[in-house]
Formats: C-alpha cells, structure tokens, sequence
C-alpha cells in the first residue's frame, strides 16, 4: 500500500526522532560509565590481585602436585588457574564499571581511576578475610551479624578512603603513580590469560 | 568301470533324519567347553562401600549389631574372614582393586588428582569384561571417579559421581570439562573452588561459593532434620541415603544382561549421618579398648572423641544397612541374585583409635585395612567361610577366571579360594600407604604391612626415623602388644621378606 506524502513526511520525521532519541540515550548511557581511559588503571590493580592471589595458591600447591603430576600436567593445572584468573578479573571489573554506572556519578563515575582502584582493594582484602573467617569456622554458617558487620566494616573503611582520597591531591597522585607502575602486570597477564584460555579451551573441546 | 555316485533321494532324507541329533549332542558338547561359556553370560556386580572396617561388623567380631540386614544376606554367600585392602585410603584402596596390583606398581598412592600410571592404564578391570559384557560404572566417591574416568574406554556408561546426589556441585565432569576430567579436577576442585583450607587460587569467587555452599548445606540439613538429626550426609554435594539406593535399583532395572557393573557408594564414609531411627542406638556405654595415642599419629585426637566417632560410624552404618538392604532385596526378588556374582566389598576401613580419625593417616592397624568381602554365587544357598588371608588384589584375577579368562599377566593377585584359588596359610599380604611420597619416586615415605601367618610386621619409614611393630594377630586381634623391641628374632624372617620386597619395588624407580 503507497504512502501519502503527507505520511511519508510523519514517518520521515517519527525516524529522525527516534534516532536523535536513540542517540541521546546513548549518550546518557556512555556519560553515566567510567572514562575510557581511567579504565585501564583499575585494571590493572584488579589484574595484579586477583592473579597474584592464583600465583600464590598455585605455588602453595604445586609441591604437593609435583608429588603425582608431570611438569606438562602441572603447566595444564597453571594454565586453568590463568584462565580462571582472567575470567575473575573481567568479572570484578565488570561489578565495578556497573557500580560506576548504577550509582549517582559523584559518588563513584567522577574520580573513578582511583575510587574504583580502591573499592577493588577493600574488596580484595575483605574477600581474605571472609575466607579465613569461614575457615576459622571449618565452613559451618557464619553468623549473620558477624558478616553483616564485616560488611559494615569493609563499608566504612571504603568510604572513608574514599574521603580522605578525594580531599588529598597528594594521596591521588600517589595512588595513580602506583597505578601506572601496576599496570605493567596487565601486559603481562592479560596475554597469559588469553593464551591460557584458548589452551584450557582446546583440551576440553 | 565309473560308477556315478549320485546321492540319491533315500539318502538325503535318511541325512536329513540325523539333523535333530545334533540337539542331542548339544548337552555333551557344553560340558566339555571351557567353563567361560557357562559363566560368561552371568552378570557380575561389585558393590563397594567405602571406608567400611570389618571390624565394626558384628560377623566379624564387633559387640555391635551394625548390619543385621547384610549379615542375614551373608548366610547365602561365600563370607572371607580375612580379607585385607592393599591401600589405606580410596585411591590406592580402589587402584588396587580395579587393577589387581598393588599400590606400589599402579603408583596411585598420593592424596589428590593423580592416577594409575599410563603403563597400566589398560590393565584393570573393566578391559576384562568390555568384550563379553556390557559394563557400567557408578563411583559416589570424586576420587574412585577420576580413576574411573581413566578407565572410560572400557566403559559403556559411567555414571557422574553427583548421579544420586541432592546436589550437583562438582565441575571435573560437566559440560566440556568431562573431556579433560584429571586436569579439571586438579585446577577446580582441588585448587580454586576449594574448602578445608585457604589455599585456593580464587580471590573474589571462592569465598562467595564457599559462603553459599555453607549456606545451601545449613537449609538442606533444616529441611531435612527430621530424617537426618546430625545433618545430611555430604561427598562435597549432599544426598540422601535412600536416594542412592533408589538410584542404584533402577539403574539395575535397566542393565543390559550380562552385565558388569561397579558400585563405589560413599557410605558409611565420614560425616557420619545416621538416620534418625538408628540415632543413639548404640549408647550402651560400650567402650573400645583403651589405644595409646601412637607416636606417629597425625589426629591426636583424645579417647573421649574417638569413642564418640565410633558409635557415630556403627550408627551410620546400621543406617546405611537399613538403606541398602532394600537393593539385596530386590537383586534377590527380581532374580538378578540367581543370574549374577555379587561381591560386597569395601576400598579401605576406617580407624578411630590411637589418637587418629578415619583415614586420613600414616598408621597401619585392622581396623584400616581389614574389609569385608562377601561373594554371592547364583545358585548358593548356604554360607561358606574362608579363613585364609587374602588381598583386594585377587578381586581381579578371580573374577577373569570366573568368566573363564586367564588371570591376566600383569596381576599380582591370586585366586580367591572357593574360586579357583588354594588355601595357602602362609601367604603374605601387603597393604601400604604411602601419600606423603612422590608417585614416581622410590618409597622413601612411606609405611608397609606385611601379614602372613596370623602374624603382622609394620614398617614405617619416613624421612625422621624408622621403626618397626610387630603383632601376634592371633593372640592379640587388637593389637596392643608391640612384639618388635622384646622379640625382634621372631620377626626376623617376616622383616626380611618385607625389605627385600620393598627394595625390589624401588629398584625400579631408582635413578
């Protein structure tokens, strides 16, 4: 069925709205996420934390492996473990980048190199914590005011690097010094990640 | 003169009339076969319950009735009073087992993902049976599992280790990980989703899982505590012991005959979880007798709490008895018990004395190595009993001799007696653990039992010292007695043969 000008002109003008629409939202969505520049400092310091941790429990772990393994099937279990590792560290950055995005922008978005450096860090130790609580407690249920207040802790501590991080300059400046020197680990790796992956990747398929 | 010799047609019919002759030599022509093809088309089913002591038995000697259902069973079968496991712990207890070698020539003796070694890869149980047999594979245990796995192309269904469980946690065998289960098992379950301790390599998810596991463990043993007053029983995933036994009836049902079929079941294997009924049953202010804490013991738990994981182990196992005695029911009801071996067995026993809980030990004492075994034959209306000292390392041999295979080459088993095999009173059985010690490694830390004779040599050796034990079994079934430092010329001639075996072993490992 043909179009009258008339309603050719409407429709003409329905897609031009909605894609000027399309495009402001877009726009609303990429202004509420961190810069893309600050990203890559944040991951860094996730990166180093979170594959440091697997580098230690693998070392804990690989006299006892080196008991019933070849060194080829202790390099397969390292290879999981990076793989793991990398898949942990996208999934961390990713609750951070979505904690930016749900927020109000002051509280988290606006000085995101460094707040979400921090929130990563606390996170990190309070997840230490947790496992040695739940080990002290040979893995019965917590008690839920314990971990309520953990989180309260971990809370306040967060909040309160946050405030003294965002009044002192000096303290950023630190912090993005020891960023730019951290995220030489994500060279490192990241690649050792994705290598591994395809590696774990090929075994299982 | 030719004479053309055409069968004529009297002669084709007087031919054709010895045709049904043939049906009467059927009979004579099968009694002069092989014995294989009477018993290649019966069914063999291993049912092994882990850590499951002999000694807890009342057929055994125990003051306890903790399996009265079993015991009434067992007045069909063939009954060994002296029956030892190769290996202290499931690994090596089950390697054994499933090659008929002990754990010194399959090396799977250390704690973790490590297996039989490829060189024997192709020696256990189920290439025997692969070829007559359909066979099918169950182990509740994740460690019986990685060996089954190994066993996986001999094997027309292997059932997940989690198949009767409540719940589904392990990731070594799902989805594409089944492809690659050793490494997968050594890399999340035995190092990043890890519990027991905080060396797992996951910083942010482990903790998490470990908190919902905790929490997930806490509502099912509420939702379940009716039935389950101390809590479910728990593999890493939590099940129910009449879901197990359900699971392993209709499997049953569905067995392509013959079959081969190995059960591993986790019961009655720590947490101890006994069914309310049987809750408190034996608080009868029986005590064991008093062991000394032992020098090597890595528990030094005090007597109070051994007594008290005593009763919970009988308690569970008269649970587990209640449980399972629905499965010899319905073998026995369907007529499979007619059609089938049954073996009832265990991988290892259990030891709480001496200052040491369950397994997890270097000591060697009965109650750790002495298993059941009891072997239903089709037809068997009456018991037998077999006091000769044997090994689960002639579970294999036998049951190859049974369908009428040669005892393989590689075993180092016998025939059982009653099957084949001779009483020989002055066999040696060994059983060793060794899990501190590298798998292709000499034994350098490591402790070995040598019994033979009603007498018993244990030797531990380990980086720190060495020492010798040595008991009369038949004057001191407890062993409580140390022969070694007042006697050692008695035990000369036993301590020989059990260094120049182990030397003989280790020469092979020796750079």
């Amino acid at each position: 069925m043909a179009l009258t000008p008339d309603q050719s002109q409407s429709q003409t003008q329905a897609i031009e709205f909605s894609r000027e629409k399309e495009g402001h939202s877009l726009h609303v969505l990429a202004s509420r996420l961190p810069g893309w520049r600050e990203i890559p400092f944040v991951f860094g310091g996730v990166v180093f934390a979170i594959y440091g941790w697997a580098v230690r429990g693998f070392l804990y772990q690989v006299s006892s492996l080196y008991l019933y393994h070849t060194l080829g099937e202790i390099f397969n279990v390292f290879f999981y473990l990076m793989a793991f590792a990398l898949l942990e560290s996208l999934f961390v950055m990713g609750a951070l980048i979505l904690a930016a995005f749900i927020l109000p922008g002051k509280w988290f978005k606006e000085g995101f190199i460094y707040k979400g450096f921090i929130a990563a860090w606390v996170g990190s130790i309070a997840m230490i914590r947790l496992e040695y609580y739940l080990f002290s407690l040979n893995y019965a249920v917590p008690s839920m005011s314990v971990l309520y207040g953990g989180m309260g802790i971990a809370l306040l501590v967060l909040l309160v690097l946050l405030l003294l991080f965002q009044n002192i300059l000096r303290l950023q400046r630190f912090l993005l010094m020891v960023e730019e020197r951290m995220q030489i680990f994500t060279y490192l790796y990241i690649p050792l990640g994705i290598l591994s992956l395809i590696l774990v990747l090929l075994r299982t398929n | 003169m030719n004479r053309k010799k055409n069968i004529s047609r009297r002669d084709f019919l007087k031919f054709v009339s010895l045709i049904p002759l043939t049906w009467l030599a059927r009979p004579i022509a099968h009694a002069t076969l092989p014995k294989r093809e009477g018993n290649v088309h019966r069914n063999v089913i291993i049912l092994v319950f882990d850590a499951w002591s002999a000694n807890h038995l009342r057929f055994y000697g125990y003051p306890r009735d903790t399996m009265p259902n079993l015991e009434r069973f067992m007045e069909k079968a063939t009954v060994f009073h002296n029956h030892y496991s190769a290996g202290t712990f499931t690994i090596p207890g089950t390697a054994s087992m499933l090659t008929g070698l002990y754990p010194w020539s399959h090396r799977a003796f250390s704690l973790g993902s490590g297996g039989i070694i490829k060189e024997h890869l192709n020696d256990q149980i189920f290439s025997i049976f692969s070829n007559t047999h359909s066979t099918l594979a169950y182990a509740q245990n994740k460690f019986a599992d990685i060996l089954l796995f190994q066993c996986a192309k001999y094997l027309d269904t292997h059932l997940k280790v989690g198949a009767f469980n409540l719940e589904h946690r392990f990731l070594y065998n799902f989805g594409p990980f089944k492809n690659d289960p050793q490494m997968a098992f050594a890399s999340l379950e035995n190092n990043i989703l890890l519990d027991r301790t905080t060396s797992s390599s996951s910083l942010f998810v482990n903790p998490i899982y470990n908190l919902w596991k905790t929490t997930a463990t806490r509502d099912n043993d509420l939702r379940f505590s009716d039935e389950y007053p101390l809590g479910l029983p728990d593999n890493t995933e939590q099940f129910l012991l009449a879901d197990v036994v359900d699971g392993a009836i209709q499997t049953l049902r569905g067995l392509e005959e013959p079959g081969f079929v190995y059960f591993h079941f986790y019961p009655p294997h720590e947490n101890y979880m006994p069914l309310k009924p049987f809750r408190n049953i034996f608080n009868d202010g029986w005590q064991p007798p008093v062991k000394p804490v032992h020098r090597l013991s890595w528990g030094k738990k005090s007597r109070a709490t051994l007594n008290q994981l005593n009763r919970e182990y009988d308690e569970y196992m008269a649970s587990w008895d209640a449980e399972v005695s629905r499965l010899f029911q319905y073998m026995e009801d369907s007529g499979l018990l007619e059609r089938s071996y049954v073996i009832i067995t265990a991988d290892h026993g259990e030891l709480n004395e001496r200052g040491e809980r369950g397994h997890f030990t270097p000591l060697i004492f009965d109650p750790l190595i002495h298993i059941p075994l009891i072997i239903f034959q089709p037809g068997q209306k009456k018991r037998k009993d077999v006091h000769t000292y044997t090994s689960s390392i002639d579970l294999l041999p036998t049951l190859a001799h049974l369908i009428g295979s040669p005892a393989p080459s590689w075993v180092e088993g016998e025939l059982l007696p009653e099957f084949g095999g001779v009483n020989d009173p002055g066999r040696s059985i060994y059983s060793m653990d060794a899990k501190t010690n590298a798998s292709l490694a000499p034994l350098t830390k490591t402790s070995i039992s040598l019994t033979k004779n009603h007498q018993r040599l244990t030797y531990y050796k380990y980086p720190d010292g060495e020492q010798f034990e040595f008991y009369n079994l038949e004057e001191d079934r407890e062993e409580l007695r140390d022969l070694y430092p007042s006697r050692p010329a008695d035990a000369v001639l036993i301590r020989d043969e059990l260094l120049q075996k182990l030397d003989e072993v280790n020469r092979l490992f020796k750079a």
